[in-house]
């Protein structure tokens, strides 16, 4: 894949009066057309065509996206915006012009695998009992570095969750790779990503189900990798799309009392097309249906957690998630509830009054005893 | 050279020439026919809007002022009249008449500036139209001179009387707008000729908007014990419906309570007035107002029309009327009449009659205690007085109208 | 592709600036300057598409508050540059496009509702906030503005204003110049200026007449405060096919007369019905294939072929493709949508159906109208595929009054025929009036020949409005594509318009170089 594999989204976007811009988090929390997608997309497209040269300036605008893949719920073209800047990073990152804080990140990644440059092995043995880490298991955990990191205390309840559903064949994985490899696709490392992506399929081949409770990474494992022909053998699924035969007909030992209104991942809404789910799943364990705020399903505002953007520009982010969290309160919930190990992170980094819940977090809490 | 120093000279004995003896007056037989004092030195009579270009271009070229008069109804309200000190020329609109175009289908009629109402109105019967918030009194282009307001709500929002005007400017340049009921082509230039008393430019012809005359009508009237239901009732009957043709509620004093009449009057077509009362109706059920015969609606509408004493009147917003009406009660005393009136989405007009010395100022300061009014009127002045400089820069045209009025009374 | 160099070359400036709106909130990047270069204007992007870029801003500056677009001001006045209010660059009319260069000034930090007054229906909104994203926060508490433009995506508050702009159900609820109350602006001294008080009662002195539809000439606008809404409790919706447009015209002018208030009647001509009913072809068909769909069985060999051209080629012979046009099943369709209580619906829709009914039309019952409802900002879509294939297509909204309507579209459609495809519908309809949308392709061998191509068919369609007496514009505003048709049907009133302009802009810059007035030329001042 290249620009040019882009090419017809590329002009649909420079033709487009700025259609999809309303619903952009970036574009809305930098208030600049610059980072628009009509104008990413512009500036691609003029590099493209060589009509633009690209320079350290102009490949620091493709960076300006959270992926959240917003723009295409509303663009009856289907442009995939987050696709094609991917392409232009990679011409960014393969012409040596990206931005220096990239460079920063990449070298942690080189260095122990993740964007943090931290060992997250360690850390995960620290949260997760050794009995679960289970060589020979059939049916693994793939926790992703985003909940290693960002979410560890999901990972216990998650377990704790399963062994009240008696479900006690889920093994952890622990593979010398325990990040799935998006932080490099995101990055424009293509070569990387297609090396990680190469490393984590072989060291997942023994398994027959792998779930993950990370969107981003069941996307990848199940898509973004086929889409580059690596193959992998087990079946990917999210942790609630694995829960839910066992949870159909299972009442609750308790109803979970107080206010809430559920985000919905980006990854999980638009990516993977699960919207209802967890709807239905709150709708038996929570007291109170949840409230929807006036963005939600796949019409869902980014929390500001995708993309890179926290690590390569941390104002974006957290401007649009700023404003998520004003769509969220707006809603008088008292807390947010949220599928996505990323997206509770992001979320509860900001000042806010709303407590920010993962959404295994309130499973653990209605179903053990 | 500035307004007052020159004098009509051998220009203007051209120009009555050209004009002719019919159209141009001096002396004494200027001063009857203008009515005003002092009286100009010439007058002029046209009847054609390039007439009165031609006289504005002389007047220009010669440093003179010109006064304007149409019926002269309005004139004498200024509040300090003040008449240029030296000699100036007079420009009486009164002959500028005659109803140029009618369209039916289209609801507009074009006349001449100086067409008083009553022969606009009849014109426009011919036809089964009438012009919309006709005041009745003095001619179309005065009326609009002095005031910018009618009583037309489409849907709870006040609409321009005019889709078309023609005016000379100081300038003696003859402007005409495109016929049209609303456009985007820049600022609203011709906005600057309404309610700036001439000062700006001549109105020489209007084209007013029109509409069927009634097929039917319907009044609707109330007696609400307090304010508050009676302000809850003419808000619903405003914003969320086809408003009423006219709204009012008159408020009276009955044992130290203030106990309101509410009218409403619909007109139009038939099917579209029955809908509209059977809402209000459905609207009223079951809030404890009495409803009141159709004709003792009728009648409180034509007695309530005529409002003598001196009259306050601001527009106001709804939840600003009940605490308004308390200070001014408090403040100004007794009022002959209290009456709430020009209901639109987001407000309404309070007129609280009395004559009590000082409630001029006292009543400005009640309606707009922190200036903000005040403030806003200072920059529409400021930015009308650099218009006109721009258009006029000795001030000769309609110079006793600058600067323009804060008109505090009654509009 | 070369960008010029900015016109002045000393920091001061910049450093100014920075003062004024914080170091993050100035640039004068490469990327910035080629986003800021443009509007949606297609004569832009015909030039896009050749390889040239219009003359980008000097330098952008995103001030948070009213103050600090003061203090921008006072900084342009000193350093006499040209100032460029911007919203959202949405316009058509490359009313944004910094002619000569200048600094500009995007006004979308100042994106917050600062009062919602229930009580009194009063929205005091910052200029810079995008329309959906406003809409949805009034729908969320029971409320509306009421503006609905097919821009509402990707628009201002503060746009629409300047552009004197309508929205799709402005027969009810009126254009923008009808629900703005109050503005707050910034004049040419830098000084913090409100317009009017609210709400307005008999205010002949309002500057809201000449403050909307300024286009950024007369000042910037930060703030306004308009009125609201409540949101209808439903709707209805319904579709008739007339036999023809000026059937279909009588009846909408008749609703109005008769006192309705429907929020949408649109008539579309016999071509822009095809477009506009819902059938198989999906958002990219080109227009070839449209009318082979529609057309069936009727069209012999040498036809179809013709149709089944590639699209730029078929344009390039407008005068066949509007004679085909002939051989559509006849038939006008107009959409209706009437909101309000259930009783005014019920009543309207009951007058409508038998005006409709009495003028020879077809009920074709509410599908039409559900699909207009679902769709309607999606007709922009249609936009990208005609440009990436090598053609171009534009829109022109003018009005008039009923008696002078029909004339106004046969002498359009007779000045464009030679040189575009045409069709249009009748919207924003008034007792008095209506608006005529046409909207014309074509296409020539290079980018070049298009551009010149562009610029003859707005003369002829332009020529055509002027000499009809119709307004060159109803509500997608003048900016540089109109001002010489605007000045041309201002006549002498063009002496008006500038005394105004030198009233509130006497050093001409604020947005120079539109509207037909006089600006400053940077050259002249550097």
């Amino acid at each position: 894949m290249s620009l040019k594999h882009h090419k017809r989204d590329l002009q649909n976007c420079t033709y487009c009066p700025k259609l999809c811009r309303f619903c952009c988090p970036t574009a809305e929390a930098e208030h600049r057309e610059t980072v628009t997608p009509w104008a990413k997309m512009t500036l691609a497209e003029m590099v493209r065509s060589d009509r633009l040269e690209l320079t350290n300036e102009v490949g620091e605008i493709f960076y300006h996206c959270l992926a959240c893949l917003h723009c295409r719920t509303h663009c009856r073209h289907g442009v995939d915006v987050p696709g094609a800047l991917v392409e232009a990073r990679r011409k960014v990152f393969e012409s040596d012009c990206e931005p220096p804080e990239l460079s920063v990140i990449m070298g942690r990644y080189h260095d122990a695998g993740n964007p943090w440059g931290e060992d997250l092995r360690r850390r995960l043995r620290s949260v997760v009992a050794d009995e679960l880490f289970v060589p020979e298991a059939r049916v693994a955990l793939f926790a992703g570095c985003q909940a290693i990191r960002q979410d560890p205390n999901s990972l216990p309840a998650l377990f704790e969750l399963l062994a009240a559903l008696d479900i006690d064949y889920v093994a952890v994985f622990e593979g010398e790779e325990l990040c799935c490899g998006l932080p490099l696709w995101h990055a424009g490392d293509h070569d990387g990503f297609v090396e990680q992506a190469n490393r984590v399929a072989a060291a997942l081949s023994a398994y027959r189900l792998v779930i993950s409770p990370c969107p981003a990474c069941v996307y990848t494992l199940k898509s973004l990798y086929s889409s580059l022909n690596v193959s992998l053998s087990p079946k990917v699924s999210h942790v609630l799309e694995f829960l839910s035969e066992p949870l159909t007909g299972r009442e609750p030992e308790r109803k979970i009392e107080g206010s809430h209104v559920y985000h919905d991942p980006c990854y999980l809404a638009r990516y993977l097309e699960e919207t209802s789910l967890p709807r239905e799943i709150l709708g038996r364990i929570l007291a109170e249906p949840p409230a929807e705020t006036i963005w939600s399903a796949e019409d869902a505002q980014c929390c500001g957690g995708g993309g890179l953007v926290p690590q390569l520009l941390p104002e974006v982010a957290a401007g649009a998630t700023e404003l998520r969290l004003k769509q969220l309160a707006a809603s008088g919930a008292e807390r947010v509830v949220t599928a996505c190990p990323g997206c509770v992170n992001q979320l509860a980094s900001a000042p806010g009054e709303t407590a920010i819940v993962d959404i295994i977090e309130l499973l653990k809490e209605a179903y053990c005893k | 050279m500035s307004a007052g120093d020159s004098r009509p000279g051998k220009s203007w004995t051209a120009l009555a020439g050209v004009l002719g003896k019919r159209r141009a007056k001096r002396g004494d037989s200027a001063a009857q026919a203008m009515g005003l004092n002092p009286p100009p030195a010439v007058a002029f009579f046209p009847e054609d809007p390039s007439e009165v270009s031609i006289v504005l271009s002389a007047a220009r070229d010669d440093g003179v002022p010109v006064v304007c008069v149409g019926t002269g109804s309005r004139i004498g309200s200024l509040p300090d009249l003040a008449l240029p000190g030296g000699e100036y020329v007079g420009l009486g609109l009164g002959r500028l008449t005659g109803v140029l175009e009618v369209q039916t289908d289209s609801l507009w009629m074009t006349v001449l500036a100086g067409t008083p109402w009553r022969e606009i109105i009849s014109s426009a019967a011919k036809h089964d139209l009438r012009p919309i918030g006709a005041p009745g009194t003095g001619s179309a282009g005065g009326w609009l001179s002095v005031c910018s307001s009618v009583d037309d709500i489409i849907m709870g929002v006040r609409t321009p009387p005019v889709i078309g005007l023609e005016a000379v400017l100081p300038t003696g340049n003859l402007i005409r707008s495109v016929t049209t009921p609303r456009a985007a082509m820049g600022p609203d230039l011709y906005s600057l000729f309404l309610g700036t008393w001439g000062g700006l430019g001549v109105i020489t012809s209007v084209t007013l908007r029109l509409e069927p005359l009634p097929e039917k009508e319907a009044v609707v009237g109330w007696r609400v014990a307090g304010l508050g239901g009676a302000l809850r009732l003419l808000k619903g009957a405003v914003r969320d419906f086809l408003p009423p043709r006219t709204g009012t509620i008159w408020l009276e004093e009955e044992q130290g309570r203030r106990k309101a009449r509410l009218a409403l009057v619909y007109q139009g077509a038939r099917p579209v007035v029955e809908a509209c009362r059977k809402y209000i109706l459905n609207f009223c059920k079951g809030r404890g107002i009495e409803q009141v015969s159709e004709a003792e609606a009728g009648s409180w509408i034509e007695n309530g029309q005529a409002v003598g004493g001196r009259v306050h009147a601001a527009p106001v917003s709804w939840s600003r009327l009940p605490g308004l009406l308390k200070r001014a009660d408090k403040r100004l005393g007794k009022a002959s009449v209290v009456m709430i009136d020009r209901p639109q989405i987001e407000g309404c007009r309070l007129r609280f009659v009395v004559d009590e010395p000082g409630a001029d100022d006292a009543w400005c300061e009640l309606v707009d205690p922190k200036g903000e009014a005040q403030a806003s009127l200072e920059t529409s002045r400021s930015f009308m007085n650099r218009v006109r400089a721009e258009l006029d820069p000795q001030g000769l045209v309609n110079p006793h109208a600058w600067p323009l009025p804060w008109v505090g009374g009654d509009v | 592709m070369s960008l010029l160099e900015p016109v002045f070359s000393d920091s001061a400036t910049v450093n100014e600036l920075v003062s004024a709106c914080g170091h993050d909130h100035v640039s004068v990047m490469e990327p910035d300057r080629i986003a800021y270069a443009r509007d949606m204007w297609p004569r832009s992007l015909i030039s896009q598409r050749g390889g040239s870029l219009d003359r980008p801003p000097d330098v952008i500056v995103w001030p948070a508050n009213t103050e600090q677009v003061a203090k921008v001001v006072r900084v342009a006045r000193r350093t006499r540059l040209p100032l460029i209010p911007f919203g959202a660059g949405s316009g058509v009319c490359g009313g944004t496009l910094p002619l000569r260069g200048g600094i500009l000034v995007d006004l979308k930090r100042l994106d917050r509702v600062l009062k919602l007054d229930q009580d009194n229906r009063l929205l005091r909104v910052e200029a810079g906030i995008i329309g959906e994203n406003l809409e949805r926060e009034l729908n969320r508490q029971g409320f509306t503005c009421g503006h609905f433009p097919s821009s509402i995506y990707c628009s201002t508050v503060g746009g629409w204003i300047a552009a004197r702009g309508a929205g799709q159900c402005s027969s009810r609820y009126g254009k923008i110049e009808d629900m703005v109350r109050l503005l707050t602006f910034v004049d040419q001294a830098g000084e913090i200026r409100t317009s009017a008080t609210a709400p307005s009662g008999c205010e002949p002195w309002s500057l809201n007449p000449l403050l909307v539809g300024s286009e950024g000439t007369l000042g910037i606008i930060t703030e306004a405060t308009i009125v609201l809404r409540r949101l209808s409790p439903d709707r209805w919706l319904r579709g008739y096919r007339f036999p023809d447009v000026p059937s279909g015209a009588q009846a909408m002018r008749l609703m109005l007369r008769m006192g309705l208030r429907p929020s949408v009647l649109r008539l579309y001509d016999e071509f822009d019905t095809l477009i506009a009913r819902p059938g198989p072809g999906p958002v990219d068909e080109e227009v070839g294939e449209s009318l082979l769909r529609s057309l069936g069985g009727k069209v012999g060999s040498p036809l179809k072929g013709l149709l089944r051209m590639s699209l730029p080629k078929l344009l390039m012979a407008p005068n066949i493709l509007n004679r085909i046009v002939n051989l559509l099943p006849g038939g006008c369709l107009l959409i209706v949508m009437q909101e309000g209580p259930e009783e005014e619906r019920t009543m309207a829709a009951e007058i409508i159906a038998d005006l409709c009914r009495s003028r020879g039309a077809v009920d074709l019952g509410e599908e039409p109208g559900i699909h207009w409802w679902k769709n309607r900002y999606s007709i922009s879509y249609k936009q990208s595929p005609m440009f990436a294939s090598g053609a171009f297509v534009d829109t022109m909204e003018v009005a008039t009054t009923w008696d002078r309507l029909l004339p106004l579209y046969r002498a359009v459609r007779r000045a464009l025929s030679p040189l575009a495809f045409v069709m249009a519908h009748l919207s924003h309809a008034y007792r008095e009036g209506c608006s005529i949308y046409f909207t014309f392709a074509s296409a020539a061998r290079d980018d070049a020949a298009a551009a010149g191509l562009y610029d003859r068919i707005w003369e002829a369609a332009q020529s055509a409005v002027i000499a009809e007496g119709a307004t060159v514009s109803h509500h997608h505003g003048i900016g540089a594509s109109k001002q010489r048709f605007l000045v041309r049907q201002q006549g002498e009133a063009h002496v008006l318009a500038e005394a105004v302009k030198s009233a509130f802009d006497a050093d001409g810059l604020f947005n120079p170089g539109k509207l037909g007035l006089r600006g400053i030329d940077k050259r002249e001042a550097s």
